[in-house]
């Protein structure tokens, strides 16, 4: 009798933390934001990742598809660099991005991953001609809105 | 006969209970390790490499026992990959940080510049050598040497005067 009164609370309680643990895993402790629609490159599409590290550093993960060579832009460049907006409002360089495609799809697919000491607010894609300017290029080819 | 057959059957509804008991344990241990685990930082996710370069670190006047690692790649999207091993970041540092310090991993760049790729601290994880240290970043700037100072705050811009570790030139 005790044994069956006992094993609905703990199956409840078993169900509270699971749904709870599940929950947490979907969630990640990653934060996800979505490029907004580019007018440079209207059918490149991408989202950006910002979690924390081990490290306390923050780790940026960019995946993104159709997104069309540099040099077919107008005017033609060379390098698309990734840029960051820090909370401190400073404007770093993060690196380049390629975009390919493989030999099983025709999509053009880009990847980056980085990690910085600062808190990004904001990811932004620049088409440069070299990738270690300094400053970004007026147009902006992709961004994320404020995080 | 009734009651062994009532005996019988407590027997098999308290085995029954039993082993859902074991069951949700183990689903929730499960459940729980993985969401612990999500958070943990995939290291070596740079995907392809062209060229690697490795370079032991020579014993400084700071710490002469120190033993490390740099490795510096290129990825997919033609960045330079960093990664620093420490086998013993209290040791290289010599004292124990205080709450408020923080190891921040620097590079010069060939065009004269240093830059902050970020901090490092001792392995955290469950089941990774808490003695040890590692750390990537990557750089759109070629580095030429690797160091670490001690600084009390995690987003200074300059590198400080406590060098605690350090590569030669590359």
């Amino acid at each position: 009798m005790k044994l069956l009164s006992y094993t609905p609370t703990f199956k409840n309680i078993s169900s509270v933390f699971l749904i709870t643990a599940m929950m947490l895993l979907f969630n990640s402790c990653a934060r996800k934001t979505n490029f907004q629609t580019s007018s440079v490159v209207p059918a490149a599409r991408g989202s950006v990742k910002v979690k924390k590290d081990d490290n306390n550093n923050y780790v940026i993960k960019m995946k993104m598809t159709g997104l069309a060579e540099a040099k077919r832009l107008e005017p033609a460049k060379q390098v698309y660099v990734v840029w960051m907006e820090a909370d401190d409002h400073s404007i770093k360089n993060l690196g380049q991005i390629n975009s390919n495609s493989s030999l099983l799809s025709k999509t053009l697919k880009a990847s980056f991953e980085t990690v910085s000491p600062f808190k990004p607010i904001k990811i932004f894609i620049t088409a440069e001609d070299k990738a270690d300017a300094a400053y970004p290029d007026t147009q902006v080819v992709l961004s994320t809105s404020n995080f | 006969m009734k009651l062994l057959n009532t005996k019988t059957k407590k027997m098999k509804k308290v085995n029954f209970n039993t082993m859902k008991k074991y069951f949700f344990i183990a689903v929730m241990a499960g459940s729980m390790s993985f969401v612990l685990n999500s958070c943990a930082k995939k290291t070596a996710a740079v995907g392809k490499t062209e060229t690697a370069t490795m370079t032991e670190t020579p014993g400084t006047s700071v710490m002469p026992e120190n033993k490390g690692v740099v490795q510096i790649k290129r990825d997919v999207n033609s960045n330079y990959v960093v990664q620093i091993n420490l086998i013993d970041l209290k040791e290289v540092s010599g004292v124990k940080p205080d709450a408020k310090s923080a190891y921040i991993v620097w590079m010069d760049a060939d065009m004269q510049m240093t830059k902050s790729l970020g901090q490092i601290s001792s392995n955290t994880g469950w089941f990774s050598d808490k003695s040890q240290a590692s750390f990537e970043a990557s750089s759109v700037f070629k580095p030429t040497k690797v160091f670490i100072t001690e600084e009390t705050d995690a987003t200074v811009q300059k590198p400080g005067l406590k060098v605690i570790w350090a590569t030669s030139k590359f």
